[in-house]
């Protein structure tokens, strides 16, 4: 399992980048952020609709209600320019973080 | 017979009750359940063991509550919560505190040993002006004619009583820590800022109590040595 605090802190980041991709609802983004991180990230499923409802309270995201094929409500949420914004500055600290992350492993088998 | 309906409006009343709002975001963690436990049905749960699965992968509707909270926050608020960090009662920091439905970081071990660590100087501090220095001081009072002043006398007598029934006292607190840790849903929260309060008086108390048995010393010293002339 991964920490919490790493697990709460990506949470925000891989939202955005989910929702990159076109627009979802939270049951769809929690299946696919199990499936891609092979199970080890898994949210406590009721804790991602604060962090949705807060983002969108911030103008990253925005939402609309809709009826699914089988006539299901749901609740679909999309990235706004702000989201996009804040997507890249996360990439960009995500990114220098693993490259010094790496560098510095690779260091120790040299 | 498991009532599927039934207990989906159970658990939206329990979550009202909570003071989870409707429809946002009451209808979305609905929408939510019904589709998570219909995944958990197609792959062979019966629908009561899916809803409970499913029920508890949403999580406690007081937990939910406050990170709903937390999405308008007014400086007033974000205040509150500050002071309740610094009064130990944790989870209100991290919006995104995503996969941790227990609130309480440290755990009960942790709190019991370290109020035990932080009681044990006032416990020995007690003991010793208990056995040592209390009853040499009654007797210098009495020759030396000195009379204890009321503040004074009023807290021996109250730390001879509490001497008398330790045992029945000790027991008492055992008792009740033990029904709270058994049965109290909530103590689990406030157990550490209970401790810490109760851990600083007793440091507090204690301290109080050898200082001004220090002072009085002091004074019956001299009045001793005033007798002796």
């Amino acid at each position: 399992m991964i920490r919490k605090e790493l697990v709460a802190a990506s949470a925000e980041p891989l939202i955005l980048s989910l929702l990159a991709k076109g627009e979802s609802y939270g049951y769809a983004i929690i299946q696919e952020v199990k499936v891609r991180s092979g199970g080890k990230l898994q949210w406590t499923d009721g804790m991602l609709y604060p962090v949705l409802h807060r983002m969108e309270h911030r103008g990253l995201i925005k939402s609309r209600w809709a009826e699914s094929e089988t006539g299901r409500k749901r609740k679909y949420y999309s990235l706004k320019k702000d989201g996009k914004t804040a997507m890249a500055k996360h990439h960009e600290q995500w990114s220098l973080v693993h490259s010094v992350l790496a560098g510095l492993r690779k260091e120790q088998y040299v | 017979m498991f009532d599927l309906e039934k207990s989906i409006a159970d658990w939206r009343r329990q979550m009202l009750a909570a003071g989870i709002k409707t429809p946002v975001p009451l209808e979305e963690l609905e929408s939510h359940l019904r589709e998570e436990m219909q995944e958990h049905v197609r792959s062979g749960l019966g629908e009561q063991a899916a809803f409970e699965t499913t029920i508890r992968q949403v999580g406690q509707a007081e937990v939910l509550k406050t990170e709903f909270a937390k999405v308008r926050e007014t400086i007033y608020e974000q205040l509150k919560h500050f002071i309740y960090a610094l009064a130990g009662i944790p989870n209100y920091q991290l919006v995104t505190n995503m996969n941790t439905p227990i609130q309480n970081p440290e755990p009960r071990w942790a709190t019991y040993l370290k109020s035990f660590a932080l009681v044990f100087p006032a416990i020995f501090v007690w003991v010793g002006s208990c056995v040592f220095v209390v009853p040499k001081l009654k007797e210098i009072c009495v020759v030396s004619g000195t009379t204890f002043p009321k503040p004074i006398w009023t807290a021996l007598v109250l730390s001879d009583f509490i001497k008398n029934n330790l045992i029945l006292g000790t027991a008492a607190i055992l008792v009740t820590l033990i029904l709270l840790e058994w049965r109290s849903r909530r103590w689990p929260h406030y157990r550490r800022l209970v401790f810490g309060i109760a851990a600083f008086s007793l440091n507090f108390i204690a301290l109080a109590l050898i200082a001004s048995l220090l002072v009085f010393a002091v004074i019956a010293g001299a009045n001793l040595l005033q007798h002796a002339k």
